[in-house]
């Protein structure tokens, strides 16, 4: 028996699923080809192994999240990771808050943005910088998404191009995607049972 | 049903939207699949393309994404289609829904609109009202891909000056 992790914190939990995950001995050629296996590439998430239950879904969302993380040009990688953030503080899953909280820091070098957005939720008080990629962030996570008028007026007057916005934009939607998976099919524990 | 994109939902109107387009051409061609393989995928297992019609609708009403909510009504699956599910895709109650199709929306609408409640004891719920375990997968992705894409749908709007 471990602990379920109920508070946010960087230090990354062990994900544990509430869903068989697929076996790989037994996992279908459309599976193998959605979790890109090769014989030189057999270690594979247990979540990712969850989300190959549907592999149609699988093959397009990998290189999606990818170019969106992880494109070249546009907004930074820091404030990709502020934005994942922002949508995994509001939606509550703990796991996606772990690990974007620690690349940020990792990336930004700025621990106590992280600290305040942990002691403030979504309400955190951050520099004028930090505050509006993480409120639009916020606000673009809600269901249905408020985003207050002037809000994109304002990153542009700040110097960021609509580009780096759009990016910004697909962070934080990624998120919404990304938390409705790892929050609600299995949950963080202290440690591997 | 018709191929839904980004780009004929928002329309290039602007040069904002065209240079958004253009310098993203990967991941607006990749978000149309993800889309694509939600609402119709080859194999949709034991969530139906009526169904998941009905809750891209019912979602898309929610949410107020009405360029979505317009394409989605003028592309009603020909097959599966019925009263219950016409009740769904207008956000009412399933009533007179088996078990199993009453547990699918409930779940739909709780990660849709409040992903943050989601627990265990929701995932127990599904398994005891007959949704298999590789369908509770499919709803989970469902609902991520169409929060996703109604999200970037309304940030280019904004963006682009159209919210």
């Amino acid at each position: 028996m471990t602990t379920v992790v109920e508070q946010f914190t960087t230090k990354i939990p062990y994900w544990n699923p509430y869903i068989v995950p697929v076996d790989l001995a037994t996992a279908s050629q459309e599976q193998k080809e959605a979790l890109k296996i090769t014989p030189s590439n057999m270690k594979v998430s247990e979540y990712v192994l969850v989300l190959a239950h549907d592999p149609e879904t699988l093959a397009v969302r990998s290189p999606l999240f990818n170019e969106v993380m992880y494109g070249k040009d546009g907004l930074g990688r820091a404030e990709r990771e502020l934005a994942a953030l922002g949508a995994s503080i509001y939606n509550g899953c703990v796991y996606c808050t772990a690990v974007h909280s620690s690349r940020y820091i990792s990336l930004s070098k700025r621990p106590e943005v992280v600290d305040e957005i942990f002691a403030s939720g979504i309400d955190a008080e951050l520099d004028e910088n930090a505050s509006a990629l993480f409120d639009l962030s916020v606000k673009l996570s809600k269901a249905p998404p408020e985003i207050p008028e002037g809000s994109i007026g304002d990153l542009r007057a700040m110097g960021y191009s609509d580009l780096e916005i759009f990016d910004l934009i697909l962070s934080a939607a990624m998120f919404g995607w990304a938390n409705r998976l790892m929050h609600s099919l299995g949950e963080p524990l202290m440690s591997k049972p | 049903m018709q191929t839904i994109s980004l780009e004929t939902l928002i329309g290039r109107h602007d040069s904002v939207a065209s240079d958004l387009f253009d310098k993203r051409r990967e991941i607006i061609d990749l978000s149309d699949a993800c889309l694509h393989a939600a609402i119709a995928p080859s194999d949709p297992g034991g969530i139906s393309r009526g169904l998941r019609w009905a809750l891209a609708l019912r979602m898309a009403r929610l949410h107020s994404i009405d360029e979505l909510v317009d394409v989605l009504e003028t592309s009603e699956p020909e097959h599966e289609t019925s009263g219950i599910l016409g009740s769904i895709a207008v956000g009412w109650e399933a009533t007179g829904a088996d078990v199993r199709t009453s547990a699918i929306v409930a779940h739909a609408d709780m990660l849709a609109n409040e992903p943050r409640s989601a627990t265990k004891q929701c995932i127990v719920k599904l398994i005891e009202a007959g949704v298999e375990q590789a369908d509770i997968v499919r709803l989970s992705e469902f609902v991520g891909v169409l929060s996703y894409y109604m999200r970037v749908v309304a940030g280019v709007k904004l963006l682009t000056g159209r919210a």
